[in-house]
């Protein structure tokens, strides 16, 4: 069944080809039809794959939750009546019921045109960015609107000039995540492009990718990826002639480390910038550019009392940007830093408000707050807390709790390693901490500055 | 005799393990010898994340000489308290 022609997805079982893919379509479909809601959590790319687009034939809404966080999961589901868990791994299986499939169950009669089949599916498709509240905010998505948001990657991908049959994708960002959803699943499913399954993590799984790449005749490589993991991976690109580009979303990445890398020569270093509520919307080639360039179709609006807005033929109404933004009159912009109180910790994004908000309900403490530096990448987070007035908790025992209860909801990078514990939270009567208070306790903690 | 010297040695790395996180996450507050070697390494014990994992991975393969690989089945094992990390270091140093 492994075609060596429309190769979709690869890894060291072989290709995937799209008859395969369309011939796994239909027992899958069945499976996941009773289900109201489908969490799809799979780790491998090409059962994600599948989840996504069989629900979507199906007219089912997928949710793809924040985290793993077990809290973040059941929230994702809410208010669902009968929700399924598609996943290998029975890790939450006592959140819901798992539905599994390995990809051995084929159909002859597949669903080879599904693209033209989706292009006006309305199924839901729905990822969550950070609210004000402890509940993380639902985005809508539809295939159209991540097939756009993946138009960017195919784009860079053909500006390369490379034979599109000798080319692959490897990622090492997750691919529930959005800029890891486009640029590598609906860049195999929108676009055709070949995409590991795996997701790489350690320079080892990188070696073994492009290993495995380079049996199956693969020549050029592109490395989906962000500077989290950058960091760690470029003695290995460095060593991997067969990578031509490294598509990174921005942190941002550095500009010394794009250029050590193309120093190489024959590799390309590209960066994405987008969220949640756009997709991917612009991109720079980091060693040159100083402006972002908006992806075809893309249109930044200034001036409004709230900031700038995107917009785009693929996205129902313009969507207010998360930065500040300094529009040039040739429509490339400039970013200018993050807007109000969000956080950015490793390329994953929250808001102090919303952390603040799972913080006081600690039941071992009367009072809490996060305290925020920002960086130009890296934020740095702390906590000042007071525990409560009934317990005589050891200090560690408190720390604990906290960082319990944080992790029920949020992603480990916002669960800060500095928590100090206070005696009171400096209060207004009308309960807020002023600016001064916070910047005396951040500096407490070490991290202003 | 062997037996002590060996958990003894096994004591030892797992110091230097303890060191080595300390060190390499640069974690300011919190002293090696503070380290349960026995409490989880990430959820409420030191509260680590994936990127801190491949931090300290990466020093591992600086300073013994292996690579770790995510599809190793027993990384959730390798990776669930210091005590643990050092007796994998041990099976597979090479420096």
């Amino acid at each position: 069944m492994n075609s060596t022609k429309n190769r979709l997805f690869f890894s060291k079982e072989g290709v995937v080809g799209q008859d395969q893919f369309a011939a796994n379509l239909n027992p899958l479909r069945k499976l996941l039809m009773p289900a109201s809601l489908v969490c799809n959590l799979q780790q491998d790319r090409y059962l994600f794959s599948l989840g996504i687009v069989a629900t979507l034939l199906n007219n089912q809404t997928t949710v793809l939750p924040p985290s793993l966080a077990p809290q973040a999961i059941v929230a994702s589901m809410s208010g669902a009546r009968d929700p399924v868990i598609f996943a290998a791994a029975p890790d939450n299986d006592n959140i819901a019921r798992r539905i599994s499939f390995d990809g051995t169950e084929m159909t002859s009669v597949g669903h080879e045109d599904f693209r033209s089949s989706l292009k006006d599916a309305r199924a839901e498709i729905r990822v969550f960015s950070s609210g004000t509240t402890k509940h993380p905010e639902c985005n809508v998505k539809t295939w159209s609107m991540l097939r756009g948001g993946a138009a960017i990657t195919d784009q860079i991908l053909q500006g390369l000039d490379v034979e599109p049959d000798s080319l692959a994708l490897i990622g090492t960002t997750p691919h529930g995540h959005m800029f890891g959803l486009e640029a590598t699943v609906f860049a195999a499913l929108g676009f055709g492009h070949c995409v590991y399954r795996d997701t790489v993590f350690y320079p080892a799984d990188l070696e073994a990718a492009t290993k495995v790449a380079r049996e199956l005749g693969f020549s050029k490589l592109v490395l989906v990826t962000s500077p989290a993991h950058l960091r760690f991976l470029e003695s290995t690109i460095l060593a991997t002639p067969e990578i031509c580009c490294v598509l990174s979303a921005t942190a941002p990445l550095s500009r010394a480390q794009a250029e050590r890398i193309e120093a190489r020569g024959g590799v390309k270093v590209m960066e994405i910038y987008g969220s949640t509520e756009t997709g991917s919307l612009a991109f720079r080639r980091t060693t040159q550019d100083e402006t972002w360039t908006p992806a075809a179709g893309f249109r930044l609006v200034s001036g409004t009392a709230t900031g700038c807005t995107a917009g785009a033929p693929h996205l129902p109404e313009p969507v207010l940007l998360g930065d500040d933004v300094d529009l040039r009159p040739d429509g490339h912009f400039k970013l200018l830093g993050r807007t109000g109180d969000i956080v950015s910790i490793r390329g994953k994004r929250n808001r102090v408000s919303a952390l603040n908000a799972i913080l006081v309900e600690v039941s071992e403490i009367s009072d809490g707050i996060f305290l925020h530096s920002k960086r130009e990448s890296n934020d740095l987070l702390a906590i000042a807390a007071v525990p409560a007035l009934d317990n005589a908790l050891s200090e560690t025992v408190i720390k604990v709790a906290i960082r319990k209860h944080l992790l029920r909801y949020v992603d480990p990078a916002f669960v800060p390693k500095k928590i100090l514990i206070q005696k009171e939270i400096p209060r207004t009567p009308t309960g807020k901490v002023r600016n001064e208070k916070i910047d005396e306790l951040a500096k407490q903690a070490g991290i202003s500055g | 005799m062997k037996d002590q010297n060996s958990s003894e040695n096994n004591e030892a790395l797992q110091i230097e393990v303890a060191e080595l996180i300390v060190d390499s996450l640069a974690l300011e507050d919190i002293k090696a010898s503070e380290i349960d070697h026995n409490a989880s390494l990430f959820g409420d014990g030191l509260s680590l994340d994936s990127i801190d994992a491949l931090e300290i991975a990466f020093s591992i393969s600086e300073k013994y000489g292996f690579k770790l690989r995510s599809d190793d089945e027993r990384n959730e094992e390798i990776f669930s308290c210091v005590r643990s990390l050092a007796r994998h270091i041990a099976e597979n140093r090479v420096t």
